[in-house]
């Protein structure tokens, strides 16, 4: 009993934490997102010790997959938001010749994890707890090739159709979701270093069945909502029959709009 | 876009989004996976994420009624979340310990499904993460190209 409310505490509440505090993201009021910041920030750290301090509980493999993806996770991302932000627009934030890097980090990132399941190098971020594959690791990583192959290749398509300025897009797209489903394939093929092709390839069946059962309950609750929405709004004056913005609209729209773009003040 | 080059274009964007599934079933002839085990994965995965999706926006309706001044909007939507919430999960469910994975109890599954939602909401965050910044990232090159 005790044990149990020590996972609570130490496990679940942390959680649960980091839920509320996505939660508050969507309130306006910004020293109510400060404070879910920090709620994060409070249930992400105590999450991820969370298997040195409840290391019996069955969910704390999770916790120890989290540690060890997070720095192939920061790679990848942290890197293409280098390349984005140092590039030729108008919100830069980098200097360009960080763009190089960036991307180099990101491939960087990517190779970091897939070595976790091709190598058995002492050096990287370990797969294994309690002795076997950590059970989330074979989630986690089926369900990323996966769906990284099967939204990067139907993204490059939908990129496609629009037709402006995104050719270039809709190539890295395909190339990088289709590099996604050759590792996939590979991993289905020959053995990696802890999991065998056979392991894996069910595992990747059954992560097939988590994503399509994610999409659909995500999509079935977005229709349930997106209805609701459609019932009131359809009841509102069309934008047309609207009166014109006051002077108080305008300089709040002024306002907004000054927040969001980037720049200096000449330009 | 005319309206049969729009179905030909999202049922072609449909297709692509199964390739990778369709081609790992075609390959699958000495997998030990197991349809059951598979639909069973399925329907936890979908309850999961329908009813912390559906908790999610039920929380931002009430936002949404303050902003729009519609009081009835947070439980009139909740209603139609419970009542398809209640169809589906009869539906699914109808077979009698259908739910069960290897957990020894309802309360480990529900907990192991929470993990479980969790690791793959975290997979799926980080795909679509990455395909925006990839979006982007060319975006920014090719603007610079042809002002």
């Amino acid at each position: 009993m005790v044990y149990d409310l020590r996972v609570a505490l130490l496990l679940w509440a942390p959680l649960g934490l980091m839920f509320l505090s996505l939660g508050l993201q969507f309130r306006k009021d910004t020293a109510v997102q400060r404070v879910g910041k920090v709620l994060g920030i409070a249930g992400l750290v105590l999450f991820s010790v969370s298997f040195l301090t409840v290391p019996s509980s069955p969910s704390a493999a999770s916790s120890a997959l989290f540690v060890s993806i997070l720095p192939s996770l920061i790679l990848m991302i942290f890197g293409l938001y280098l390349a984005l932000f140092s590039g030729e627009i108008p919100v830069r934030r980098f200097d360009p010749i960080m763009r190089p890097i960036g991307l180099l980090l990101f491939v960087l990132g990517f190779a970091l994890f897939e070595s976790m399941h091709w190598s058995d190098f002492s050096m990287l971020p370990s797969t294994t707890w309690d002795g076997e594959t950590n059970r989330f690791w074979m989630v986690f990583r089926p369900t990323f090739l996966l769906a990284m192959s099967s939204f990067l290749l139907t993204g490059g398509y939908l990129v496609h159709l629009v037709q402006k300025r995104t050719t270039q897009s809709s190539l890295a797209l395909y190339a990088t979701g289709l590099c996604s489903f050759m590792l996939l394939m590979a991993s289905v093929f020959f053995d990696g270093s802890s999991t065998t092709a056979e392991e894996f390839h069910t595992s990747v069946l059954l992560a097939a069945s988590d994503v399509l059962g994610f999409v659909a309950g995500v999509g079935l609750s977005i229709l349930a909502f997106g209805l609701t929405i459609w019932q009131f709004e359809r009841k509102r004056p069309q934008l047309n029959q609207l009166p014109p913005p006051n002077q108080q609209q305008l300089a709040k729209a002024a306002e907004i709009v000054q927040q969001n773009l980037g720049g200096d003040d000449d330009e | 876009m005319n309206k049969r080059l729009r179905v030909q274009s999202i049922l072609f964007a449909m297709s692509l989004f199964l390739l990778p599934i369709v081609a790992l079933i075609l390959f699958s002839q000495h997998s030990t996976y197991e349809t059951e085990q598979g639909l069973t994965r399925f329907v936890n995965a979908f309850l999961t994420s329908y009813t912390i999706a559906s908790v999610f926006f039920v929380i931002n309706m009430f936002q949404y009624s303050k902003s729009r001044k519609e009081p009835t909007a947070p439980w009139i939507s909740m209603t139609y979340a419970a009542v398809l919430g209640i169809f589906t999960t009869l539906l699914l469910s109808s077979q009698g310990g259908f739910l069960m994975e290897e957990n020894g109890s309802q309360r480990a599954q529900v907990l192991y499904n929470v993990i479980h939602f969790t690791v793959t909401t975290l997979a799926i965050g980080t795909v679509v993460s990455i395909l925006v910044l990839i979006l982007f990232v060319n975006l920014g090159v090719k603007e610079t190209e042809n002002p």
